[in-house]
Parts: structure tokens; sequence; C-alpha cells
């Protein structure tokens, strides 16, 4: 079933069955987590963790602190080597894949705390990306900083999340909300197949948070979207389907008005958590 | 307080007058001065791009400085005792013609950076700085148990080099290919680092997860910029053995790595010419406060802590008022 270059949207028939039982996204699914296991020793971080993302959805993974959540975000992404278990990206299987690898096929994430490039412009931070997406980080002659097919883009992208009159601080300038769109405009700038969102609201405002919730709606349009989230607003505005991670396990996954409803999930986080 | 640009060119400047000032007033030793701050610069601008721009602390450029210098000593030793290195499969004969020993030398440098590189990067911090050192004593030691080219005693070169239309037993000329030289070397770097590479290059130092969350692989990035160093820096070791007409283990020792991680320190990390000034205060103190007293390091050694301690942006720094990048 595969083309050519071995990946792309294609899939085997037993991929189909694996993904989320049952869901009509199925056989969408660009990102297939599949019985994902990590531990620290003793320590079980992720147990059997599957889930799919489907082109175009949102898909917010939520849970209290502590659930794994942000070890599996770096399962998936290649920071973090899994244990057992299998991550398939565009049907293609990516677990020996490391995180360079893995962010050319199309993967993009954003860190839960800022980890931008504190000496290089607002502009340099986002033509990295560029640079990284397009290639030729073996050129070593030409100036990188007058390169117009850096340049324009990554202004391209700082137009897109508001950023563009603030294109020569340095990134260690900008206040909290400002480095959060920044990592926005970094991924935006990969042109990826899907973002991994960690936490893209942790310390916004009201208002910010709001913004961004509008921005994200229309984000979807480029790329399906991982999102971790503390927010339960911003969950359940945005989210398509919800699964719920709880010490390490996925208790819950399903359409987010279902969730809202789902007694075990009640009673193990949103109860304790929106009061 | 001046600008970088005008700093840089003054340094060139009192570069090129001290030799001149050196023939006028008759004190052709200042002319070896100045060619000896033109190489060790040279070796601290390799170094420069691995430490500074790279963030790749290597306490072992000895190795590629005393491979170079070993390059330029073995070809010539042959040449001038017309034995040829090899004579199967190919008859591979030794060479005095600069222009074959420097791309030779730094081929040389280049493929030894690549080899320590390849193991060495793989670790950082302290680990780095101590596989670095310990891949450039194993260099040492070898040198000097290899009887054939001198070993402990060193590999003494009869005859300078020869370089096709110039005389380089003038003092002056071989200082004139010496400083073009580094002015080479340091529009390479200027090149390199403001290129495309060099973005990927500074964005690993700076935050290594980011760089590659974008899809650059930092340690091919990394090996990159270990070769185009080691490479530098052994063709300043092979001008260095020319100048000294004499090529001894004494080059790949840990004092040596120590000495041109000291003038880039005391020049400035992340300075274009930060080597250049760090090399001539280097020579400077070397020169005259070795003429006071044999404990003239120990004022080396205050000097450093000091730079260090106050002005992280070494002497470029210092007279710029610009801080240290991060």
């Amino acid at each position: 079933m595969r083309d050519a270059t071995g990946y792309r949207k294609s899939f085997t028939p037993d991929a189909a069955r694996r993904t989320n039982g049952g869901s009509d996204a199925a056989c969408n699914a660009i990102l297939e987590v599949d019985q994902l296991t990590k531990r620290f020793g003793a320590v079980v971080a992720n147990e059997c963790v599957s889930f799919d993302l489907a082109v175009d959805e949102i898909h917010a993974l939520i849970g209290p602190n502590g659930a794994g959540k942000s070890t599996l975000v770096r399962q998936i992404t290649g920071e973090l080597r899994h244990d057992a278990g299998t991550i398939r990206f565009r049907g293609r299987d990516i677990s020996h894949l490391g995180a360079a690898d893995r962010a050319r096929l199309g993967l993009a994430r954003s860190f839960q705390v800022s980890s931008l490039i504190a000496g290089f412009s607002v502009l340099q931070n986002v033509m990295l990306a560029i640079l990284g997406r397009t290639g030729g980080h073996y050129r070593v002659f030409g100036r990188a900083m007058t390169d117009r097919s850096l340049l324009e883009p990554a202004v391209a992208c700082l137009e897109r999340v508001g950023l563009a009159d603030r294109r020569s601080l340095p990134a260690s300038d900008l206040s909290h909300g400002e480095r959060r769109k920044l990592e926005i405009a970094v991924a935006l700038a990969l042109e990826p197949e899907a973002f991994v969102l960690d936490e893209p609201m942790a310390g916004m405002g009201p208002e910010g948070t709001r913004d961004m919730t509008d921005f994200f709606f229309g984000l979807r349009k480029a790329a399906p979207i991982l999102l971790i989230e503390h927010d339960m607003d911003v969950v359940f505005k945005l989210a398509d389907r919800v699964s719920v991670l709880v010490g390490g396990r996925i208790i819950a996954s399903g359409p987010a008005a279902e969730i809202r409803q789902d007694s075990k999930v009640r009673a193990a986080y949103l109860g304790d958590d929106t009061g | 307080m001046i600008s970088e640009v005008r700093l840089n060119q003054t340094l060139v400047l009192l570069l090129v007058a001290v030799p001149l000032f050196g023939l006028i007033v008759d004190q052709p030793y200042l002319v070896t001065l100045a060619t000896r701050v033109a190489i060790l610069g040279m070796a601290g601008v390799g170094l420069n791009l691995a430490l500074g721009y790279g963030g790749l602390v290597s306490f072992g450029h000895a190795a590629y400085f005393g491979a170079g210098g070993y390059v330029a000593g073995i070809l010539a030793h042959h040449a001038l005792n017309v034995e040829p290195i090899a004579d199967w499969p190919i008859l591979i004969s030794g060479t005095t013609e600069m222009l074959i020993i420097w791309p030779l030398a730094m081929l040389f440098g280049a493929a030894l950076a690549v080899a320590i590189g390849a193991l060495s990067l793989r670790t950082s911090g302290v680990y780095f700085i101590m596989i670095t050192l310990a891949f450039a004593q194993m260099l040492f030691y070898f040198a000097i148990s290899w009887p054939s080219y001198g070993g402990e005693d060193g590999l003494p070169i009869y005859v300078r080099n020869r370089f096709p239309g110039l005389n380089t037993f003038d003092p002056l000329t071989f200082f004139c290919i010496c400083l073009a030289l580094l002015m080479l070397v340091l529009w390479v770097t200027s090149r390199v680092v403001g290129s495309r590479f060099g973005l990927a290059l500074q964005a690993a130092r700076q935050n290594a997860e980011r760089t590659t969350s974008v899809g650059i692989d930092i340690f091919r990035i990394r090996l990159t910029a270990f070769a185009l160093s080691g490479a530098m820096t052994a063709l300043a070791g092979a001008l260095y053995a020319d100048l000294n007409r004499f090529v001894s283990p004494s080059m790949l020792s840990w004092h040596t790595s120590g000495e041109i991680m000291i003038l880039v320190i005391l020049g400035g990390v992340t300075r274009l010419y930060g080597p250049v000034a760090g090399a001539g205060c280097f020579v400077l103190l070397e020169q005259f406060l070795g003429g006071l007293t044999e404990h003239w390091q120990f004022w080396l050694g205050l000097m450093l802590v000091g730079v260090v301690l106050f002005a992280k942006g070494g002497i470029v720094g210092l007279l710029t008022r610009r801080p240290a990048d991060a």
C-alpha cells in the first residue's frame, strides 16, 4: 500500500484496525500511538497508551499533574525513546527516528516552557525554523540574514501571529504572551503535517487565552493539532476529541461532549479541577 | 570605547606596523614576533569557531596544531632527504612547496577533527573537555614514541619551505604570507558565521533542544564546525613549523591546547578578531614580561582571571563595551 516515498496517507488495513475503535476518524489518522509504554526504573510513566490524531481535527490530551502528559509528548516528538509500543506518523513507523528526523517529516512541537533562542532576534528564531524545514544548513557561504528565501516566509509567519513589528527585538526581551506567540510562529514556519502543542496557554492571562483560542481554531485548517492543555474551557471550546490521561493510562477517549459527561472522568479529574 | 569594526582595523594596522617598525629601527626580532601573533591568532580563530560560535569547549586543539606542524615537517623531511614517503602502491614523495603542504595539512587536520569529533561530540560539558584533551595527549605520546620522525627530540626542517615567486627566507615576506592567510581565514570565518550554517551552529549552542525540534541534526552541524576548526588550526600549525623550522611533540602537548584556549578567552570568545587581539597580548606578555621575570605566566594567569571575572567579552568586548553573547 505504500507509495514510492514510503509514507504519505496510505495505510495498511492492519494499521487502520488498530486505531481508535470505530471512530470515523480512524482511517484518516495522521498520527497513531499504539500501546506506548515508558518506565523510569520501577516507575511506570505511561502504560499501554493508544490514541490517534485524525487529519483536520483538534485532539486534546488532558490529565492532572503527573499524569505522564509531558513524558508522552517527549516520546512522540522523539526526545525520549519509548520502551514498548509503536508510533506511526503519516502511515510510517517513526519509532526509530530521532527528534530532528521527526520534525523534518512534518511533526512540529511547541514547548510547555518557552524554549526560544534567547540571544537571537525574533526574526532569527523564525528564520531558523524555515532553515530547518527547507534544508541547506550546510551552506557555509552566503549571508543568511539577507537571504530572501529565509526572510520572506519568516516575516509572513510573524505577521500571522501579530509579531511582525517586533521582529528585530531579541527574543529574551519579549513579554510572556509574545513568547508564546513566537513559539507558534516557529511551529507555523515548519509548515507541519501535524502540530503537537504542549500547554500553549500556560501562564497566559484570560484575554491572551481568548485570543489564542480563536487563533488555534483557525490554525486547524493548516494542520491537525494534538493539544496538551490544562485549561478546561479552552479544551472544550477547541477540541473535537478528548483523551484523558490519569496515572499514565488513558481512562477515557471520545468526542468532547461525551467526555464532559463521563462519570469516570468527572471523578478522576474534572471534579477536582474545575470545582 | 570604539566600534568593533574600527577596533579590528586598528588591530590589523598594528600587526602590519610592528614588523615595519622593526625593520626601520633594525630590530628584526619584531618581525618574528608579529609572525608569531599572526600564526597563533590563526590557530585561535580556528578554535573560536568551535569554542566560541559552536560552544564546543575543546581542550585538545593542540592535536590539530601539531598535526599541521607534522604534516609540514614530515613532507619537508622526505623532500630534503630525497626518500619517498611510500613507494607502494603509488610513489608518494615529500615536498617543500607550501602550496601543496597547506591543503594537505588542512585536509589532515579536518580528517583528524572528524575522527575525534565523531566520538567526543557524543558527550558534553566536562566530559567533552576531558575527552578532547585525552585524544590530544594520545597523539602527543604517539609523536614522542615515533623514532622515525625524531621522537622526543622533534624534527628539524633545515630549509624553509618554498612559495612560488617569493623568497620565503626573508622574514618580512614570510610574515606577509602568514598575514595574508590570517586575513583569508578571518574572512572565511566571518562568512561561515553569517551563513545558514552559522545560524544553525549558533542556535545549537544556545538551545540544542529547540534547534533539534525544527529538524536540524545538531550532531552533524557540530561535527562540520569541528572539522573546519581543525583545518584552520592545522594550517596555523604548518606555518608555525615553518617559522621555527622545527616540529616537536610539544606542539601537541596540552600546554599548547591551553595556550590557544587562553588567547581565545583573553581576546574575546565569539569575537571574530578576538583571538588576534588575544595572540597579540599573549606574545607581548611572553616577550616583555618574560624578559623581566621567568614567572611571567603568573601575571598572565592573573590577567586571565580578571578577564573571566570582569570582562566576559575579553579584550575586544571590553574595548567595544559589548558583553559576551549568551
